[in-house]
């Protein structure tokens, strides 16, 4: 039973990878190649790079990642409710109501962050 | 069950192993952030293994787990806001060279 | 799907009360935020009123089991609700004068209180953890509060990179419990630990992780390491928040947990929490020997006294054991307050927070002067003073059990911190004032001294009351 489900991940892992080296094999047969210097640039339209990726990013971005973060993570406990929420029942409107309370707390954070001009870019 | 249950076990194990060894000896504040992170999911996964294989009927490991998600976030914002305002004031992340208190 | 709302009134009362605080705080304008000391200091009162109608019913769990509301936890609830109205009842002006973030701090507060309230009232591996790390989250952030102070940042790091580990340790006991039990809920897994299981190995690992885990969150020798720093850094409102509540709070869930979960095996965690014990008091008294900042001094001094409770947590699994450990943290709570009340008046508003500061306080401010002494006496543990009766009752309740040489242990202790708090009294009586005038203590902290004062007094008067009713929470049905 339970080889057959690698067999299953396995068979999924070479039709997937197979794809990806077909399509661009038969992209190289079919397709005119020929290069000059505009074209071999990483982004063809557009503006040449300047200086390396690896940059200092501004600090401002850590703020808005970390809000994003916390924010993101809550959502976590919205799943186990919504999949469970038929099972409740007769609880059904005391389980809204608690959702509610929940949000209405994240809410006053994000109510919190805005008015401390967390979300402006300045 | 196909996997017996010292694989998972083992893997936290390590994992809190590599996390408690990183935590002792590194001296970035932010490596020192990862490795705790790591130690944390080490017991993510020494929970979920419980709950699959000795209680599969009782949950109870793996809500403690969306509970440990969540407040490792929380911990992981407040660690990094209070490395950036380290950062800010003094310019160093190192906890080596943060010797205003001598301890 | 069992809810009481009863049972859990004043822990609603509280989250309430922050989003409140939250909302308001929002809504005035900078520098205008007096207000809200008030609306906290009130909603605290309205919390504890909120217990009063736990105690009436005899139902005692709720949220399935979870969380309970017996006497224990009530006894703890009116203990952190207590601190939290008395550090919101110092705060104002000192607020004001660090420039403090006003309504963060009291949100902090609140929310740090509510963890706690949780560590105490929980039947549960879920519920002990997320009260600890609320608890814990809000402390690192209160440390850090004067964002401006690289010593304030410094403290608020260290004590979060040593916490964060520490509940990583916690919490890896805490799933080796759960994989041997198969169930997060305390009494059942007290049920389970009750067989042959108890004398496995792995039982013992798992206690190791969560004595250290424990040790950590309450600053108990060898896993110290972060107080002296977290301490002197921190803004002094918050140290005397941190030398009290957190340490309570772990108290509260190390009682719970170990007697109920752990009582089968409680020859094993009873001898890791003597050799804390001893360790804690050799320590922190002897270190603070040596200390020139007196919040320092009182780290190491709160190391002593974690040491010190710990004699009452190794023999708690006898109900005069746990109740020692109720009353004394009772009076630890109140002298240490009130000590902390007359360092934040001296630093904040007087000369600074070194020894040689408190020269000649005794002329210059009276009260705070004698006040501290009052203090000192009880922390040495001599008569007619609460610090006095809590040490009696742990001594004789260590003695009962038959852990004589931890009791003489502790004496021997008791006679070393005189030399340190002896060091500041000398200095505040004996010392030159380099200036005359009295230290401007605001009203709120004089009342906190004044009130600090009269209750240490009364439990060491009035002692039997208190311990009547520590015992009768201790005493409640449990699994031994």
């Amino acid at each position: 039973m339970a080889s057959q489900s690698y067999i299953d991940v396995g068979m999924f892992a070479v039709i997937a990878i197979g794809f990806v080296v077909v399509s661009m094999w038969l992209n190289r047969v079919v397709a005119p190649f020929h290069p000059d210097r505009a074209k071999l640039e990483s982004y063809e339209c557009g503006e040449d790079p300047l200086m390396d990726a690896q940059i200092n990013f501004h600090i401002r971005y850590y703020v808005f990642a970390l809000t994003f973060f916390v924010f993101d993570v809550e959502a976590i406990f919205m799943y186990p409710w919504a999949v469970n929420f038929r099972n409740f029942g007769s609880n059904a409107l005391f389980v809204i109501v608690e959702m509610f309370v929940f949000l209405v707390i994240l809410a006053l954070g994000l109510a919190y962050a805005w008015r401390k001009k967390v979300l402006q870019w300045v | 069950m196909a996997i017996p249950i010292l694989y998972p076990l083992t893997l936290g194990a390590f994992l809190f192993g590599v996390g408690l060894y990183g935590a002792l000896t590194k001296t970035n504040a932010i490596r020192i952030l990862m490795s705790v992170e790591l130690m944390l999911n080490a017991v993510n996964i020494n929970l979920v293994t419980f709950s699959r294989y000795i209680t599969p009927n009782n949950y109870r490991g793996q809500i403690l787990t969306v509970f440990v998600m969540t407040v490792a976030a929380a911990e992981a914002a407040v660690g990094l806001a209070i490395i950036l305002v380290l950062g800010r004031n003094r310019n160093v992340v190192d906890i080596d060279k943060i010797t205003l208190l001598k301890g | 799907m069992s809810f009481d709302y009863t049972l859990l009134l004043p822990e609603l009362i509280l989250t309430a009360l922050a989003l409140v605080v939250l909302v308001i705080d929002l809504s005035l304008a900078p520098g205008k935020k007096q207000s809200l000391t008030w609306i906290t200091f009130a909603g605290i009162l309205v919390a504890m009123a909120g217990i009063w109608p736990a105690t009436q019913t005899s139902a005692s769990q709720t949220l399935s089991g979870m969380v309970s509301s017996d006497g224990f936890s009530i006894f703890f609830k009116v203990l952190f609700l207590t601190v939290a109205a008395l550090i919101t009842l110092a705060s104002g002006p000192y607020l004001q004068q660090k420039r403090l973030p006003v309504g963060e701090f009291y949100i902090l507060l609140l929310s740090a209180t509510l963890g706690m309230m949780f560590m105490s009232g929980s039947r549960d591996l879920i519920t002990i953890y997320l009260g600890l790390e609320l608890a814990s989250i809000t402390s690192y952030i209160l440390a850090g509060l004067l964002r401006e102070d690289p010593k304030s940042n410094e403290a608020a790091i260290k004590y979060f990179l040593n916490g964060a580990m520490a509940s990583a340790v916690l919490l890896f006991g805490l799933s080796l419990v759960y994989g041997l039990t198969g169930e997060t809920h305390l009494d059942i897994i007290g049920k389970v630990l009750n067989g042959d299981i108890s004398h496995w190995p792995i039982v013992g690992v798992a206690l190791v992780f969560l004595v250290a885990g424990f040790g950590f969150k309450m600053a108990a020798a060898p896993f110290h390491l972060w107080t002296p720093d977290a301490y002197e850094g921190a803004p002094t409102l918050v140290t005397a928040f941190f030398a009290v509540g957190p340490k309570a709070g772990a108290m509260a869930a190390v009682l719970r947990a170990f007697t109920i979960g752990f009582a089968a095996s409680s020859g094993r965690w009873t001898e890791l929490f003597a050799i804390l014990a001893v360790v804690s008091m050799f320590f922190g008294n002897l270190t603070a020997l040596w200390q020139t900042n007196v919040k320092r001094m009182m780290a190491y001094s709160s190391i002593a006294h974690i040491g010190y409770l710990l004699v009452g947590v190794t023999v708690a699994t006898t109900v005069p054991g746990v109740a020692s450990v109720m009353f004394y943290l009772l009076a630890y709570a109140v002298m240490t307050l009130g000590a902390f009340a007359v360092i934040l008046a001296v630093d904040a508003f007087g000369p600074g927070d070194q020894v040689g500061n408190y020269a000649g306080l005794a002329t210059r401010s009276p009260l705070l002067a004698w006040g501290l002494t009052l203090f000192f006496v009880s922390m040495i543990g001599i008569p007619p003073t609460g610090g006095f009766m809590g040490k009696f009752y742990l001594f004789s309740a260590a003695v009962q059990n038959g852990y004589v040489w931890l009791a003489v242990v502790m004496a021997i202790n008791s006679a070393i911190s005189v030399g340190y708090y002896y060091g500041i009294v000398k200095e505040m009586f004996v010392g030159k004032p380099l200036e005359t005038t009295s230290v401007k203590a605001p009203a709120g902290v004089t009342a906190v001294v004044a009130i600090t004062m009269v209750v240490t007094l009364m439990l060491g008067l009035y002692a039997s009351p208190f311990l009547n009713w520590a015992t009768a929470a201790a005493a409640l049905p449990r699994f031994f």
